[in-house]
């Protein structure tokens, strides 16, 4: 099956200093992804490429057929970053109305009611995103990068700073996600909630894939 | 069609955004007036200075306080963290730059609304001034002013000393559009001479620098 995501010999340097070297994989459809490794080995940096949020110094990666930062790369991925990306001064209702916007979505409002539902964030859409608890923020934000039914997730620490509760029913909303057909690449320090989840593993180290 | 519709999307966010927290509306307004209270205060003695001098002095507070407004246009996406929404959305760069065009310009004419009578009233204008045509400058010069600096405040995200950088590249690169501004101001408001000349410089000064700004767009707002 040919791979929906793939990275090859993806660099990236900030000045003179490495932050990954020469990464090369591959997700397939489906997968569930988990890229592991200490504080400052990459993952970020490498999620971030992925997303099209930063550039790689050297390397390809592609989302489907379409190159990392095209239009079509764009349409394909959702990012979860450690921030919302939602403005505090909006409702969630209206910032997920215009992420819509962006990404041109016929039905807007229909969008964005499936994305509240499939997270179970209705009981809070009407709500200003700077007023949220943290739990209640990171569900919009999942439910931000759902709303135009990508391809390809990337979520970066989703269970950082939430009540078991929360990641309980983050770790569902995954299950669900996963199930329904959608590559996950996720990194985490806690790795308890993905037990179970996890299709294959990779480890980063000072920048290179173990 | 789609990118007339993430400009609309850009700006109409940005203006209910701004319409909730009035934090650069309420900071463009205050040093506006302080321009106003200063300037016609030490021309008070003069009436013939105040007159000669009002375009001036009506530009540069409309200059200064806009540039607040223009700082806060891209510096408020990089402090909520929400740039990175912008730039990771298929949504065109030159779109984006639409949006954010049109929220400062109209955050600009807003404060100009409440800044002309003051103006009137500070500097005694005259009972034939024209009120249309100054109308016409303002709203050609914002333009000048806020086509070049969303552009410049976009491109300053770059780099560390942001604030300090706008005013340094907005105001020599805008010095043909504010003489323009100020003339045009200075011949509605006594009735001597004419403006065609500064209307036409500011017209063409505008359609240039919206063209550049658009076709630059994506420099500036690409990912690092």
């Amino acid at each position: 099956m040919a791979p929906l995501c793939a990275c090859q010999n993806v660099s990236r340097f900030f000045g003179e200093r490495a932050v990954l070297r020469q990464v090369s994989f591959a997700c397939a459809p489906g997968e569930l992804l988990y890229l592991g490794g200490a504080n400052g080995a990459g993952k970020t940096t490498l999620l971030r490429i992925l997303a099209g949020a930063l550039r790689a110094t050297a390397g390809a990666v592609t989302v489907g057929e379409a190159a990392i930062g095209s239009a079509a790369a764009r349409r394909a991925t959702g990012y979860l970053s450690h921030q919302s990306l939602l403005h505090p001064a909006l409702t969630v209702e209206e910032n997920l109305e215009f992420y819509a916007a962006l990404f041109d979505l016929a039905d807007a409002r229909a969008a964005v009611r499936s994305a509240l539902a499939r997270v179970g964030a209705q009981g809070f859409a009407q709500r200003r995103a700077g007023e949220l608890s943290q739990g209640m923020k990171q569900k919009a934000a999942l439910a931000r990068c759902l709303l135009h039914r990508p391809r390809l997730l990337l979520l970066d620490e989703p269970f950082a700073s939430l009540d078991r509760a929360t990641v309980s029913e983050l770790r569902e909303i995954l299950r669900e996600l996963r199930d329904a057909g959608l590559s996950v690449i996720v990194t985490s320090h806690q790795t308890e909630p993905l037990e179970g989840l996890v299709d294959r593993r990779l480890e980063l180290e000072q920048g290179r894939l173990r | 069609m789609s990118a007339r519709a993430t400009a609309w999307a850009v700006l109409r966010r940005d203006v209910r955004i701004e319409a909730r927290s009035r934090e650069a509306l309420l900071a463009m307004g205050f040093y506006a007036l302080l321009v106003l209270v200063v300037f016609s205060f030490a021309f008070s003695a003069d009436a013939d200075l105040t007159l000669r001098a009002g375009g001036g002095v009506l530009w540069v507070a409309i200059l200064f306080a806009a540039l607040v407004a223009l700082d806060r246009g891209f510096a408020r996406e990089a402090a909520e963290g929400t740039l990175s929404g912008l730039q990771t959305s298929p949504a065109s760069a030159a779109a984006i730059m639409a949006g954010k065009f049109g929220s400062n310009l109209i955050l600009i004419l807003g404060m100009e609304v409440i800044l002309l009578p003051l103006f009137a009233v500070f500097f005694n204008a005259p009972s034939g001034t024209n009120w249309g045509g100054m109308a016409l400058v303002a709203f050609l010069g914002t333009w000048a002013l806020a086509a070049n600096g969303t552009y410049f405040s976009a491109m300053s995200l770059h780099t560390r000393q942001r604030g300090l950088l706008l005013p340094l590249v907005l105001l020599p690169v805008s010095i043909p559009a504010i003489l323009a501004m100020v003339q045009g101001t200075q011949v509605y408001l006594t009735g001597e001479g004419m403006a065609n000349y500064w209307l036409r410089l500011l017209i063409g000064y505008d359609v240039i620098f919206s063209v550049l700004g658009l076709a630059l767009a994506e420099a500036v707002l690409a990912v690092e």
